[in-house]
């Protein structure tokens, strides 16, 4: 991975958001903050690549402005468990050895003990903050079959290398979470799917994931543009419809398939695992998992349920 | 100095710095197959032509003074006084250097609206004179193309393009996006898909929707069967050839519907509307009534269709149950 040019920006406005979602498509309440803007793992599928004309990154430097729009978040939520994360347009750890902008927040979180924070990253650099972490933080990987890794993510970490680090992550008393995230299509995924299932299982005590995300490719239509014009075979073997949100992703007969494949093998190997769906349709929902997820507010409910079976409730 | 300041491209300014007074020159001592300031495509131009035949070359061409005069501006005047048989035709010397002369050539062709290949020839001869990559990317947006590499790419390929390409991007009046799929493909393929979508006049809409699906097949399987699409009567017949093969599943759930709703045969009162993508779960059911007995009669008319299982086969195609295919 080479490094980019670093810009560091002072904090102007909010940095900690709602997770956008997608319209008319089931969202799980996440908050985002944004310390990190741009990625250098280029994966090329990235959302970013539709979104972030700046090829840089963009480092905000007002922590503490920062920790206290995250305080001001916790403080003004009364019913439900909230979930940050610092991954929604950057990597959480690609850059972190570098920028050791984690830290002050890892630590952060581990002090209030209100709220947790999640590690989302495809990097398995994990070490420098190993003094640090605590159990309110999920270190959590985004998974996909080594072929995918080494045509798609091509600067990222090697997937078993990411297991190995979540390993090493539970070993030192953290939650950790699994994000298959985009699955992708392609001429032979069922077979890698499952093997990449089976190796999950003998590298991680599936007792300790706290979430599993399924999320089958979904992107902007600007980026279907792009993806013809380089040729993505990978990208496009399925088919695709534009949604109700006006993104590109796999006619509903697809996802709901490929969901149910991955559901069937997770549950297989750990039957109390929480797997939760990303962005997905009510009625998808309902197929795959039995379960009326109707709106934001179910899902929601169903991470108060499991951070409650783990932490026996945050204060 | 930006090219926005160079006097020769600003827009607004008189084009042409004139040495002299206006003077005639014989068309002999012009060399008029000296294209290299012509950024006109095509250069004949039958309107052109005719005024020209009825009031005479009124603007005077501009030149480069060199033994035999090289045209900076007025190539299409230049051409229509050949076609015309006129022996002489009014001129100014332009002091100017090569890349001045070819701004002020684009300038005076700013006045009207350029097409796509004439924007790319500009585009070429830029890099041809060895214009900065700012400067190209100034002129691009000033042509109204976007400042990006690969519509500079697709500029240089199109400038170059064979006749028949050239000519059918100008009679169709692609715009750069639509010339760019088009130039995704090779050569080869380029004939064919002018081949097969020229006779059937497409408009940019439907050609940028089908150029789209030959993209995606050609990503997908590699190749495009051409003689199959050759068979296709008109724009929405390829379309759909191309989307049988590039959505089969979305394809296989509209004749499904269409067959559903074809063997119930509603009445002209009773609309089923259905999600284009199978994405929604619910469908709409539109009922048009101008009194009571017609509601009666429409909404009798549902609950024997209900009965019959009709909704059930359409609600099995919008939940998408994956084992049914």
């Amino acid at each position: 991975m080479s490094l980019p040019t670093v810009r560091r920006i002072d904090s102007k406005g909010s940095v900690v958001r709602d997770c956008p979602g997608t319209p008319k498509h089931v969202c799980c309440g996440y908050k985002t903050i944004d310390l990190v803007e741009g990625c250098p793992l280029s994966c090329s599928y990235c959302i970013l690549r539709g979104y972030l004309n700046n090829p840089g990154i963009a480092v905000r430097t007002a922590t503490d402005a920062v920790m206290r729009e995250i305080d001001d978040a916790i403080g003004r939520e009364r019913t439900h468990f909230l979930r940050f994360g610092t991954g929604e347009l950057s990597d959480s750890l690609a850059l972190d050895r570098k920028l050791d902008a984690a830290r002050p927040f890892v630590e952060f979180f581990g002090e209030r003990k209100k709220a947790l924070l999640e590690l989302k990253s495809k990097w398995a650099g994990l070490d420098h903050l190993r003094s640090s972490l605590n159990r309110y933080v999920v270190v959590s990987f985004s998974v996909a079959p080594q072929r995918i890794v080494s045509m798609e993510e091509k600067g990222t970490s090697p997937v078993s290398k990411r297991l190995r680090a979540l390993g090493k992550a539970q070993d030192w008393g953290c939650l950790v979470g699994l994000h298959f995230d985009p699955v992708i299509i392609y001429d032979g995924f069922e077979n890698d799917y499952a093997r990449l299932i089976d190796e999950i299982a003998q590298v991680l005590d599936l007792k300790g994931v706290i979430w599993v995300s399924m999320g089958t490719l979904r992107f902007a239509p600007q980026l279907m543009n792009l993806f013809l014009r380089e040729g993505r075979r990978n990208l496009l073997h399925g088919e695709f419809i534009v949604g109700e949100d006006g993104k590109f992703r796999y006619i509903k007969t697809q996802r709901i398939k490929v969901y149910k494949m991955l559901y069937g093998l997770l549950k297989e190997k750990e039957r109390d695992l929480f797997i939760y769906l990303c962005m997905e349709r009510p009625d998808v929902w309902r197929q795959v998992t039995g379960a009326e997820v109707a709106g934001s507010e179910d899902l929601i409910a169903l991470f108060d349920r499991r951070i409650d079976d783990f932490y026996g409730g945050l204060q | 100095m930006g090219i926005w300041q160079d006097p020769h491209i600003r827009p607004g300014w008189a084009p042409i710095i004139y040495m002299g007074k206006m003077e005639s020159i014989r068309i002999d001592k012009v060399n008029v197959l000296d294209r290299t300031f012509c950024v006109s495509y095509p250069l004949e131009d039958d309107h052109l032509l005719a005024s020209v035949a009825k009031f005479g070359i009124v603007t005077p061409l501009g030149l480069l003074k060199k033994e035999r005069a090289v045209i900076v501006t007025g190539h299409k005047r230049a051409e229509a006084a050949r076609i015309l048989g006129i022996e002489e035709i009014p001129y100014v010397f332009l002091d100017l250097d090569g890349k001045q002369a070819l701004l002020t050539s684009i300038n005076d062709n700013l006045a009207r609206s350029l097409n796509t290949v004439e924007k790319a020839i500009c585009i070429e001869k830029m890099r041809s004179l060895g214009f900065s990559a700012q400067d190209t990317y100034e002129v691009m947006a000033m042509l109204g193309l976007p400042a990006r590499e690969n519509a500079h790419a697709t500029c240089i390929a199109a400038a170059s393009a064979e006749e028949a390409t050239k000519s059918f991007i100008v009679r169709h009046h692609l715009p750069i996006t639509v010339v760019e799929q088009l130039f995704w493909f090779d050569p080869g393929e380029q004939r064919n898909i002018i081949a097969i979508a020229g006779p059937r006049r497409p408009t940019v809409s439907s050609l940028r929707e089908a150029l789209q699906l030959m993209m995606l097949l050609k990503v997908k399987r590699g190749a495009i069967d051409f003689t199959e699409l050759a068979l296709s009567g008109d724009m929405e017949a390829l379309k759909g050839a191309l989307k049988r093969q590039t959505h089969p599943l979305l394809s296989g759930l509209e004749e499904k519907l269409a067959g559903i709703l074809a063997a119930c045969a509603l009445p002209p009162n009773i609309r089923v509307r259905v999600d284009k993508a199978f994405e929604k779960e619910a469908i709409d059911i539109e009922i048009r009534a101008r009194n009571n007995e017609e509601v009666e009669g429409a909404l009798a008319r549902l609950d024997r269709l209900a009965g019959q299982g009709f909704f059930r086969s359409i609600f099995e195609l919008t939940h998408g149950a994956a084992d049914r295919f």
